[in-house]
């Protein structure tokens, strides 16, 4: 067996990283179609070409570990295991959604499948991930809670903070990195001093991985790596992954800042054709289960889409319902 | 199976946008994803892709201003997509 034969995760993981890299294209792909056409309005962050970050974190996490993300965030839900039904129908803001409509792609919040919420403020859910690491730490519960951000977020104050204070107190936490090369439209070399996110983890005395995001496999041996010391009380860890936001910032992002030749390559080293080639070639998938697997995304998104754009819009009263625990005496 | 192409609402505040450059001929054929029509909002040009393949025929013209969820275009379809009706 090779080297890299013998790190590889076994088949029936890689093959449920391609079942979940598929599943978030498919769902990803009918988000696009339906805005693109004038079908549906609603606000979208494209997570296209970061799917393999996602899949590697939703194979390497127990169902009830904790994960908080951001406005671009579709994929890690779809991995950390929310319903697709309730998911699409958030999206769309409509009530049957995770919360009811009234939180659409920025706010996607699913507890029970350990979506712990995603947030619209830039940097603002890596603390928020590590009040939940210290939860888990003080309960002695054995989850670890990871925070997922963008390159443009170790900016912040809020992320120095955050990983200051868990490094002090070894919190079971990993902050997961998803450097796409910008934020909004600045390059990542036009803000930040150091050549690369992961020189960062020295400042706070904790290891530093950086990654090809777009390799599933070395996304989950580097993300298993992670969480495993985090579960053992050693503390947290910063893992760097590199990979390209295909659409844009936002849904209709021409892109104009972005110059042709690293588009091009960005292209190129799409991940989801890039996996399965691979797990064709390593004899994981054969190509009709493959296609079995696509079938199946397809239809599993049919059926959240078409259920989602039949069912009702909050009505205006609703802002007013859920915003406190306990109303009355609080409002007018 | 035709799509229809509508102005699509691209930020909360739209209303209308002008159609400003078809990129595709009328008639001609277009790949799903292949920019269709550039479309103009608050002086932001935006690229409007093909939701599907297909051969395109144009409705909209450039330079009109149109509300969002007018019809611009239709795309009709290559082929039907696998788990869904033609
Ligand atoms: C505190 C704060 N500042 C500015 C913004 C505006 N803003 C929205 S997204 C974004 C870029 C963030 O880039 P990055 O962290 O790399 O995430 P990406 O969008 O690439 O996934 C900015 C600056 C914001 N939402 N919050
Ligand atoms: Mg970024």
């Amino acid at each position: 067996m090779s080297e890299r034969e013998a790190s590889l995760p076994p088949a029936h993981v890689r093959r449920r990283m391609y079942e979940l890299m598929t599943l978030i294209r498919s769902c990803d792909e009918r988000v696009r179609r339906g805005l693109s056409s004038g079908e549906f309005a609603c606000t979208y962050w494209p997570a296209t070409g970061q799917e393999a970050i996602a899949a590697g974190l939703g194979a390497a996490l127990r169902a009830d570990d904790l994960l908080v993300t951001t406005y671009r965030g579709l994929h890690d839900q779809v991995a950390k295991g929310v319903p697709l039904g309730p998911l699409v129908a958030e999206l769309l803001t409509r009530t049957t959604g995770v919360n009811k409509g009234k939180g659409g792609a920025m706010h996607i919040a699913h507890p029970p499948s350990g979506l712990v919420l995603s947030t619209g403020i830039v940097g603002s859910g890596i603390p928020i991930a590590v009040g939940v690491g210290l939860a888990a730490q003080l309960r002695g519960s054995g989850q670890v809670a990871v925070a997922s951000f963008g390159d443009g977020a170790t900016g912040t104050g809020s992320f120095h903070e955050a990983i200051n204070l868990a490094a002090l107190w070894r919190l079971p936490v990993v902050f997961l990195c998803q450097n796409n090369g910008y934020a909004e439209m600045t390059a990542t070399a036009h803000a930040q001093p150091v050549a690369a996110v992961v020189d960062r983890a020295a400042g706070y005395g904790i290891p530093g991985e950086r990654v090809d995001g777009n390799d599933p496999d070395t996304v989950h041996g580097a993300l298993a790596r992670a969480v495993e010391r985090a579960r053992s009380g050693a503390g947290p860890t910063l893992l760097e992954c590199t990979t390209f936001r295909l659409w844009g910032h936002y849904f209709g992002d021409a892109m104009t800042y972005v110059p042709a030749e690293q588009l091009e390559a960005a292209r190129l080293a799409e991940p989801v054709a890039r996996y399965r080639a691979r797990l064709l070639q390593d004899g994981v998938l054969e190509e009709a289960v493959a296609i079995e697997i696509e079938r199946q995304a397809l239809e599993e998104v049919g059926a959240a889409f078409a259920a989602a754009l039949a069912a009702d819009r909050p009505e205006p009263e609703e802002a007013f319902v859920d915003v406190y625990g306990e109303r009355s005496g609080v409002m007018a | 199976m035709t799509i229809h192409i509508r102005i699509p609402k691209l930020g909360m505040e739209m209303t209308e946008a002008t159609l400003t450059k078809w990129l595709i001929d009328d008639g001609a054929g277009v790949a799903q994803d292949q920019a269709l029509y550039v479309l103009e909002t608050d002086k932001v040009e935006s690229e409007v892709t093909a939701p599907v393949a297909g051969v395109l025929r144009r409705i909209g013209r450039e330079g009109e201003t149109y509300a969002v969820g007018e019809l611009v275009a239709e795309v009709l379809e290559a082929l039907a997509r696998p788990g869904e009706d033609p």
